[in-house]
Parts: C-alpha cells; structure tokens; sequence
C-alpha cells in the first residue's frame, strides 16, 4: 500500500496557468511559491497537468526520457504541427539518429566559422538602430537579427523573415484570452502556411539544387537508416528550427537588455570588460530562461514524494529551476561572473537544444557589438516593455531610448 | 605511481549531451568533436588548469565529468 499524494490529492491543486497573461510580471514570485509549498503541484489548465519548480526534480525528469516521453512537449497539446516536430517530440532509439544528422549542422566548429558573417548582421542592424533616439529594440533588432541568421543558414530568402516571425508567434502563443478550440484553429492555420513555405523552398531545390553546405540542402541529402528523408521528415524538422530558433533568442536579448537598461553597473561592466560577455550571457540564461517544456509519463513513476500515473502531463519550466535557491545562490539576483552556473536554461538529457551552440554565438556577438555601440540606453518610463508568457516566455515591445543612462 | 599533481579529466559520454560547458570553460583540457561532444585534451597540471577543471566540474548541467589522479 501507498500513501503517497496524487493529482487527485486536494492539497496539491493550483490554478497555475502558463499562459496566463495575469501571472507574465509576477511568475518567479509563482515558481518560488509552488516550490515551497508544492514543489510538485497539480493546475487544473488545460485538462489538468503537473507542474514541477525543484531543479533536481526537472533534472531528473529530462534525463529520463523512456519514464518521461516528449510525444507531448505542449500544453494544450498542439501549437499547430502536423504529426511530430522532429527531433524533439521523438523518443529514442530514433531520436538518436535523429540527432546525429542534426548535431553537426549546429555544431561548435560550424558555428565558429559564422561569426564574422553573425557580425556583419549584427553592425548593418545597429547602424540605424545608431541613429535614433528611441526605438522598439524588438523590431529595430531583436526580432530581425535571429531571423536573418536563420534565414541565411537555411539558405533561403532574408525578405521572409517577418512571414516567419508571424508563423512562430501565432504558433507560440495563440491568442491569448481565446478559446481553446480558437486557438487550436489560428494555430494550425499558421502551421500550414509555414509547412507550405518550407515544402516549396524544397521543391525550389529539387529542380535546382542550391548551396550544398547550407542546412536545406545538407538535409535533403541526409539518410536516416539508409534510406533519404521523406519531406514529411524535412518539414518537421524545419518547423522546429523555426520554432527553436526566432523567439527564444529574440525573448533572450530582449530580457538581457531589459536587465542592463534597469541596471546601469551591471550595463558598465559589459561595457568596460567585454571579457566577461560569455559569463553574463550564462548568468542572463539562468536568470530568463524562456522554455517551458511538458512531458508525459509512460508509467507510473514518483516525482519528490508525489505519485504521478501513467499518461500523466507535467510542465517542467526551465525558468523555475533556475531559480532554486537549493542550487543557486541568491537566485534572485544577477551575477554576471557567477560559478558554478549549471543552468537548464537549454534544458539537459537527450533533447538538450541542438542550437544552443549558435544562440550563444548570436547572444555573445550581439551583446558585444551593442555595447561597444551603444554603451547608455534606458527604458522610457511612459513606455514600458511588454512581456508575455507561453511556454517559451519573451517580449512583445521593447521601447528604448538610445545614448541616455538611468 | 600517480602525481598528485596531475588531475585527468574524464567525460561519461552516455551521460554526456554536448552542451559544451566543459571546453567553454577549460579548452586547454576539452576540445570538442565534429558534433560537439568533449575530447579530453589531457591532464591539469597547474594551478590554474585545475581550478579550470572544477569550474568544468561544477559547471556541467549532466553531472557527467570525473576526476582522477593522473
């Protein structure tokens, strides 16, 4: 016999909603209360689904891939996708040949040989963003710089990026407010039309085979088990790249400014001693971690002293173990040379992102550029930014006032 | 005869994901492979290559680094 608490357990019910447009200001507050008191908690969103907020908990789980599965990454459960985005909704043992196409397109050395092409994006952006006195720092460069990366390692045409940028918002976040069947309508409208875009940039290369060493090429020439990929394949994976690549990065810079522009000491040293710039861009992942991925138990499994069944959701935010106070201290506070720093915010196990080598490129080069550039900036305080969550939290505005300090 | 002197890295590369903390941290001990994954360059013999193998240590979200006499 157990006695151990389950999702039908009346003290462990939360009303936690993660898409919550209320909660967007206050969610550490939230995580730090849930780990508290329930550190494994049940919301009853969405049909109902656990949420986890204790680091070693959620590093247990991610690390568990065969007790808990990535079938179901979301909550609802679609953005949109036809079938599963790949590799990251794959179990192993395929999730492992999987990986092993994908891994070397975003590989350390591969990404090491882009920088110079990375800046070249990064100076053209700061130019104008130089000449003005305010700007919205999402459109004039958050936004723009990871789609031009993306669009450039694809191979494809950089005029596409605000397409792009429109299917993964409406994807990420829906329509705040609507209905669930409202949303689940805008979002598969979205994946369609992305799905459509990509299968004809492959049709494009079918009759004319563009550069082979950009990642549209490398994967049509791929083979998964001796065999070609089939373009259903090839449109899961994009759609993920897609997914994984424009917003999170975008939420990142967006955050980070947001911090130096509050925080004009930690702003000076970025500026006075770039040497530091990888460790902030470390600490700044910590301290905003934007993914908030979902798993579902495939047995029954206990989570800290709770018994979680088979077929069981849980939400493991990333931003929640993060901030543990059992693992980092003074989690609360940033600290740009903080040691040790092993943070989830790219999440650990088999589904580590595969583009977290190129997001630290992107955040490291952008930060240095910016703050050779323009080493004041501050909010307007009649303007203030918008932030929202979604299970990859980041900032809808960013008005900033160029060449002056708080 | 071990040197207490010498501290060899080791990676447990099933519990390895490539995350790449080790070789950011200390890339005189790791280098890194074609996918990303750690090769151990060799032993810390200094001060400073040590104090960089337990920042390495620390630092890795897999827990997958050990240390030993080398």
């Amino acid at each position: 016999m157990t006695d151990l608490k389950t999702s039908e357990s009346p003290d462990l019910q939360v009303d936690f909603d993660i898409h919550s447009p209320e909660d967007v200001e206050g969610v550490y507050d939230v995580y730090r209360e849930l780990r508290g008191e329930r550190p494994v908690a049940h919301s009853s969103k969405y049909g109902g689904h656990w949420v986890i907020t204790s680091y070693d908990d959620i590093h247990d789980i991610v690390r568990n891939p065969n007790v808990f599965s990535s079938r179901v990454l979301n909550i609802p459960d679609s953005i949109g996708q036809d079938g599963e985005m790949i590799p990251i909704q794959i179990d192993p043992p395929d999730h492992t040949q999987y990986r092993s196409i994908i891994n070397p397109l975003f590989s350390p050395k591969r990404m090491r040989d882009l920088e110079p092409r990375i800046r070249d994006v990064v100076t053209e952006l700061l130019d104008d963003v130089v000449k003005k006195k305010k700007v919205d720092f999402i459109e004039a460069f958050a936004r723009e710089f990871p789609s031009r990366v993306f669009l450039a390692l694809m191979g494809w045409n950089l005029d596409d990026a605000p397409q792009l940028n429109h299917w993964v918002d409406t994807m990420v976040l829906g329509v705040p407010g609507a209905s669930e069947e409202e949303n689940n309508a805008v979002r598969e409208a979205a994946g369609i039309e992305a799905y459509a875009y990509f299968a004809e940039m492959i049709d494009a290369r079918t009759e004319n085979p563009g550069d082979e060493e950009d990642i549209t090429q490398i994967l049509m020439n791929s083979t998964f088990d001796g065999r070609e990929l089939t373009q259903f394949e090839i449109l899961n994976i994009l759609l993920l790249m897609m997914i994984g690549g424009l917003h999170t990065v975008q939420g990142q810079i967006a955050h980070t400014i947001i911090h130096m522009a509050e925080n004009p000491q930690d702003r000076k040293q970025l500026v006075q001693n770039p040497d530091i710039i990888p460790s902030a861009v470390e600490e700044m992942l910590r301290y905003e971690s934007a993914i908030c991925p979902a798993r579902i138990a495939t047995e029954d499994v206990v989570v800290g002293e709770v018994q979680v069944k088979a077929g069981e959701r849980v939400l493991i935010p990333f931003a929640a173990a993060n901030r543990d106070p059992d693992k980092f201290d003074d989690p609360d506070t940033v600290d740009l040379t903080r040691e040790p720093n092993p943070h989830l915010a790219f999440g650990a196990g088999n589904h580590r992102c595969v583009g977290s080598h190129l997001a630290r490129l992107e955040l490291r080069v952008a930060f240095e550029e910016i703050h050779t550039r323009i080493p004041d900036y501050r909010l307007d305080p009649d303007d203030p930014p918008v932030r929202h969550l979604s299970q990859v939290k980041g900032v809808h505005r960013l008005p900033l006032i160029i060449g002056e300090s708080l | 005869m071990t040197d207490e002197t010498r501290q060899l890295p080791a990676v447990d590369l099933s519990a390895c994901n490539g995350h790449g903390r080790c070789y950011m941290t200390a890339p005189d001990l790791f280098d890194c492979d074609d996918d990303g994954f750690p090769v151990v360059v060799g032993p810390a013999t200094t001060d400073v290559g040590q104090r960089d193998l337990q920042r390495a240590v620390a630092n890795c979200p897999e827990q997958a680094i050990t240390v030993s006499a080398g």
